[in-house]
């Protein structure tokens, strides 16, 4: 909408020069998209401590039976907000709004997205639907209680009165929108604005699953935010559309929503596979093992993601369940094409385990627990054994933080010194995978046990007699450590702002163009870009004699010694 | 500058392996501990012990591939460390076999699992014509009612709420046809040593059998959350011989409706 | 995203328009630069074709937008052949609308793609052979600051809000997008910055 405005010759207007742009008017008014990719992800990390410390109340209350550290209420509207704020407010855009308005006109070689003002837009509707979300807590009777799902009948205006679910419904409906704009402006930057040679199938393997990401965003969002409003509509105007009483379908609000939530799903994930994707290459010095089955088997997870939704429905009783459940194992398929690349890619390698690796790899283990169990809930009459307990909970958390926490971390720790041009410290974010990685198993593990013996979600209270104590104890600290270690990574952040080390352009030895220019970019990016001949300019232009590198090339007195661990700098 | 063999020796490459391997014994014992120390129901009916045997392969199925990958993973991480600055590993792209191999066994091992899904969950669904004993089941906010189809033609009902856990009874070895509805908002009939969960949704009809093949009290509960008190939507079912699943039953309150 | 914006070769190497200072492209090296001076810290000044490995060997030149478009054309594929299984074995209704609804919205801009890049001039970034001089030029203006986005998503918050406590919300929010939409154009006619 602002393309032809945007094609007229800029004003002869003087622009501020770089260095005098701060301060409170220019984080309003700038457009660029480094400064709204650098605002969207602090605010999402702020929304992921928001998120996790509802997660640490969430595990006081049930370290104990029979607790009352939190009131019932307290404790349905403490996860219900839990789910969405890490859902809708973290997971989705620190990925597809943060990292991808950084890094993906870097690696294609453009000076912006390709709607400044609408990438604008599109963070002040979500900081404005992230800002309502959290101070619904506020308002009389408090925030939304009935789950991140907000099941009809459940969410309607008799069984959930009050503005905090009304707040609830607008919210969504911002970020949603938020969301859309994002998606519209990733497709068109990555489709119109790459740089002379940057064909798609050169695209950073990154971009690529920020491109599907953001088709699997204008497939999802419409339909949850056209649910939203017939949500809002039922609650407010006596509609009927979910309400058997007046002519409607409860049934038609769990389509609908899954129809958007399962694509959610991998609209969290497939950015996280695509940073991945970026950092074991660079950490292997190999190129990425099967760059086009990588492609394939993105799109093949995001055509299949749209077809499954109603594996969610399993135990509705009226859904076709052999359908569903032959698609949703299928995408076991191209999952593992992907895991099976990044191993190849790490096979024979060179691999250096700087922290971006280390969380990469990390990643690999657990998401790897949260795939297979997966496919056992893609089997209908396992989930009618599993369905809405502790299983369900485990797996989707192991996923989730598989993907935002161990992914996620890996891209920031990888793109923070080109972001700040500074280095973080590397024993700290170690430090900080370290800890979040004993308590994510300890979390994750003695929650599936506890769903195998019959523990439902969402429960706030049980007793001791149920025999759920010591896992729930485990539990708890589990995600206690996963909440300390996070106090490593803002220690390294204030470390690394108080005590600047310069990072220089390419730290880490990196391919793709986002490493040819300064750390951080200049305003639009860049002076200059390498010849782009592969999806590694940067690497081909800093290595021209290891393109046809058939074999190992390791200076001989390397070999010869005794084990050969030599760890380099 | 030239190319150098593989300079990981034979003498590396054992000093690698003899560090990786018991990692990997212990790790797959771990593992294994894991899941068979899981102590998961086995199903008290005959659908749910179904439902446990398909686990139960799944769960094989899946520790297995997961031990190989992870393998795969730990040994990439222990034997392809970079040994120097200078060391430059092959700049392979692809390898057209082996991307086809990890593109059909997957295919194929999910082609198998299907297979035992579709037989394992037409068998659970199914309903027999000539149930022994029809009952319906009635979720509401907090709690449940469990309502008999006497042979006589009358009614008799069981209220569970949480002022007071009640306890149903189904007759051991026989089928139990159960039509579940709601009166509000979605729950699900959950009874985890069944190893078995439905919805009860309004404008729904969910109808399925139950068929007891073990004596017992077991606690079942509301799974699907649904507002305020969903915890306290407990509630027992008492499995009995069916002689004395009848004087039970002969006993109970009829509904004056 | 409509394919007219941005692409090079529309905008065109025209000699005349020179890149336009903080709104064109800066990153072209510009025809009578030698591409060996590369400013950037780190990269080696090698001439590109040493990197002609066998995987680099096939210098394919796409159509205009056609791999675009058969992204967006594989989705509306796969959708309608995924509806067509899911209604003949379900005969269920919402979700048979959401896969075709879903099919269309690839069809749509899969088939424009298409259609747009047979029209076209090649365009360099379709070329696995194109020298970044080809891209040479404006490749569209980016206004580097404006507040009216800032302005539209506080009316569009108010707005929501008014959904909740009320219509009073709904003046203010409403004043705010009106007079941002306003704004925004004035400030596109204009061209410049606020």
């Amino acid at each position: 909408m602002t393309l032809l405005a945007e094609r007229r010759p800029a004003a002869p207007h003087e622009e501020p020069h770089e260095e005098h742009r701060r301060g409170l008017l220019y984080w309003l008014t700038s457009t660029d998209h480094k400064v709204i990719g650098k605002n969207y992800l602090v605010t999402t990390t702020i929304f992921l401590l928001c998120g996790g410390l509802m997660a640490m109340f969430i595990r006081v209350q049930l370290f104990w039976p029979n607790s009352h550290f939190t009131t019932q209420e307290t404790f349905n509207q403490l996860f219900t907000m839990h789910g969405t704020v890490m859902l809708l407010l973290f997971a989705g855009p620190f990925a597809f709004a943060g990292f991808a308005n950084y890094i993906v006109p870097l690696q294609v070689g453009a000076p912006d997205m390709a709607f400044p003002r609408l990438n604008a837009l599109s963070y002040w509707l979500f900081l404005s639907g992230g800002i309502i979300m959290l101070s619904s807590f506020l308002v009389a009777g408090g925030a939304a209680s009935f789950g991140w799902t907000a099941y009809a009948p459940l969410s309607d205006s008799l069984n959930s009165p009050g503005a905090g679910a009304d707040l609830w419904v607008v919210s969504l409906f911002l970020t949603g929108f938020s969301a859309i704009f994002s998606g519209i402006n990733l497709v068109a930057t990555t489709f119109a604005l790459r740089a002379p040679g940057m064909t798609m199938f050169r695209l950073p393997i990154f971009t690529w699953n920020m491109l599907v990401t953001a088709i699997l965003i204008l497939i999802a969002f419409p339909v949850l935010t056209s649910a939203l409003v017939m949500l809002y509509f039922d609650r407010h105007f006596h509609t009927h559309i979910f309400e058997v009483a007046g002519g409607g379908a409860p049934i038609l609000w769990q389509h609908l929503f899954w129809f958007f939530g399962h694509p959610e799903v991998y609209i969290l994930a497939l950015p996280y596979f695509g940073i991945v994707s970026d950092i074991i290459p660079v950490f292997s010095r190999r190129p990425l093992f099967g760059y086009r089955g990588m492609v394939f088997a993105t799109l093949t997870i995001a055509g299949l993601s749209t077809g499954v939704w109603a594996h969610h429905m399993f135990t509705t009783g009226v859904v076709l369940l052999p359908f569903f459940s032959a698609m949703t194992m299928l995408i076991a398929v191209p999952t593992g094409i992907k895991f099976f690349s990044w191993i190849g890619t790490m096979w024979r390698g060179a691999i250096q385990f700087k922290s971006p690796m280390v969380w990469a790899v990390g990643f690999l283990v657990v998401f790897l627990a949260g795939g297979l169990s997966g496919v056992i809930l893609a089997s209908p009459p396992l989930d009618f054994y599993t369905n809405n307990t502790y299983f369900i909970v485990a797996h989707f958390h192991e996923v989730l933080i598989g993907t935002t926490i161990f992914g996620g971390f890996a891209g920031l720790y990888f793109w923070y010194p080109k972001m700040t041009g500074r280095m973080h410290r590397e024993w700290l974010a170690n430090a900080h995978f370290g800890l979040a990685f004993i308590g994510f198993w300890l979390q994750t593990t003695p929650q599936y046990v506890a769903g195998l013996h019959g523990m439902p979600r969402r429960i706030a209270i049980y007793q001791p007699s149920d025999g759920w104590t010591s896992l729930n104890r485990l539990s708890s600290i589990g995600a206690w450590c996963i909440g300390a270690s996070f106090l490593f990574f803002l220690w390294n952040m204030w470390i690394s702002w108080r005590k600047p080390v310069p990072a220089g352009s390419n730290p880490w030895d990196a391919g793709s163009l986002e490493w040819a220019t300064s750390s951080p970019p200049p305003h639009h990016n860049f002076h200059s870009i390498p010849p782009i001949r592969s999806e590694r300019p940067v690497w081909d232009a800093n290595h021209p004699d290891l393109a046809e590198l058939e074999e190992p090339r390791i200076p001989a007195e390397v070999g010869s010694g005794p084990s050969g661990n030599g760890h380099g700098s | 500058m030239t190319v150098a063999p593989d300079p990981s020796g034979p003498r590396a490459r054992r000093s690698i392996r003899s560090r990786a391997l018991p990692g990997l014994a212990l790790l797959a014992l771990l593992l294994s501990g894991c899941t068979f120390h899981m102590e998961n129901y086995t199903g008290a009916t005959k659908q749910g012990h179904l439902i446990y045997r398909l686990f139960q392969g799944f769960d094989i199925v899946a520790l297995a591939i997961g031990v190989f990958v992870w393998a795969l993973i730990f040994w990439c991480i222990l034997a392809y460390r970079r040994r120097h600055r200078e060391h430059w590993p092959p700049q392979t792209h692809h390898n057209l076999p082996w991307e086809v191999a990890y593109t059909t066994i997957p295919v194929l091992i999910v082609g198998v699992l299907f297979g035992y899904t579709y037989v394992a969950e037409n068998s659970v669904n199914k309903v027999v014509a000539n149930p022994d004993n029809v009952m319906t089941i009635t979720a509401f906010q907090w709690g449940w009612k469990f309502d008999y189809n006497l042979p006589d033609g009358g009614k008799a009902e069981v209220i569970s709420d949480p002022n007071h856990y009640g306890t149903f009874e189904l007759p051991d070895n026989q089928v139990t046809r159960v039509n579940l509805v709601t009166a509000d908002v979605v729950h699900e009939f959950d009874v985890p040593e069944f190893d078995f969960e439905r919805y009860a949704q309004s404008g729904v009809v969910n109808t399925f059998d139950l068929t007891p093949t073990k004596t017992g009290t077991f606690i079942g509960r509301c799974a699907q959350f649904c507002g305020l008190h969903h915890d306290l939507m407990i509630f027992y079912v008492k499995v009995v011989q069916p002689a004395q699943f009848q004087t039970w039953v002969q006993q109970l309150e009829r509904p004056t409706t | 995203m409509a394919p007219d914006d941005g692409t090079p070769e529309d905008a065109g190497p025209s000699p005349g328009e020179g890149p336009l200072r903080g709104a064109g492209r800066h990153h072209s090296v510009a025809a009578d630069e030698p591409t060996a001076s590369h400013p950037v810290e780190g990269l080696k000044s090698e001439p590109h074709h040493r990197v002609s490995g066998h995987y680099h060997s096939q210098r394919k030149v796409w159509k205009g937008y056609r791999v675009e478009a058969w992204v967006y054309l594989g989705v509306a594929a796969f959708f309608v052949v995924v509806c067509a299984a899911y209604w003949f074995t379900s005969k269920e209704r919402a979700g048979s609308v959401m896969l075709i609804l879903t099919a269309f919205l690839g069809f749509l801009p899969g088939a424009y793609l298409y259609w747009w890049g047979g029209h076209m001039h090649p365009r360099p970034e379709d070329s696995e052979a194109a020298e970044l001089e080809e891209g040479a030029g404006t490749v569209g203006a980016f206004p580097s600051s404006s507040i009216w986005p800032f302005v539209m998503g506080t009316g569009a918050a108010f707005t929501c809000l008014a959904l909740v406590f009320g219509a009073w919300w709904g003046v203010l929010g409403g004043a705010l997008v009106v007079g941002c939409l306003v704004g925004y154009t004035l400030e596109s006619r204009r061209g410049g910055y606020v």
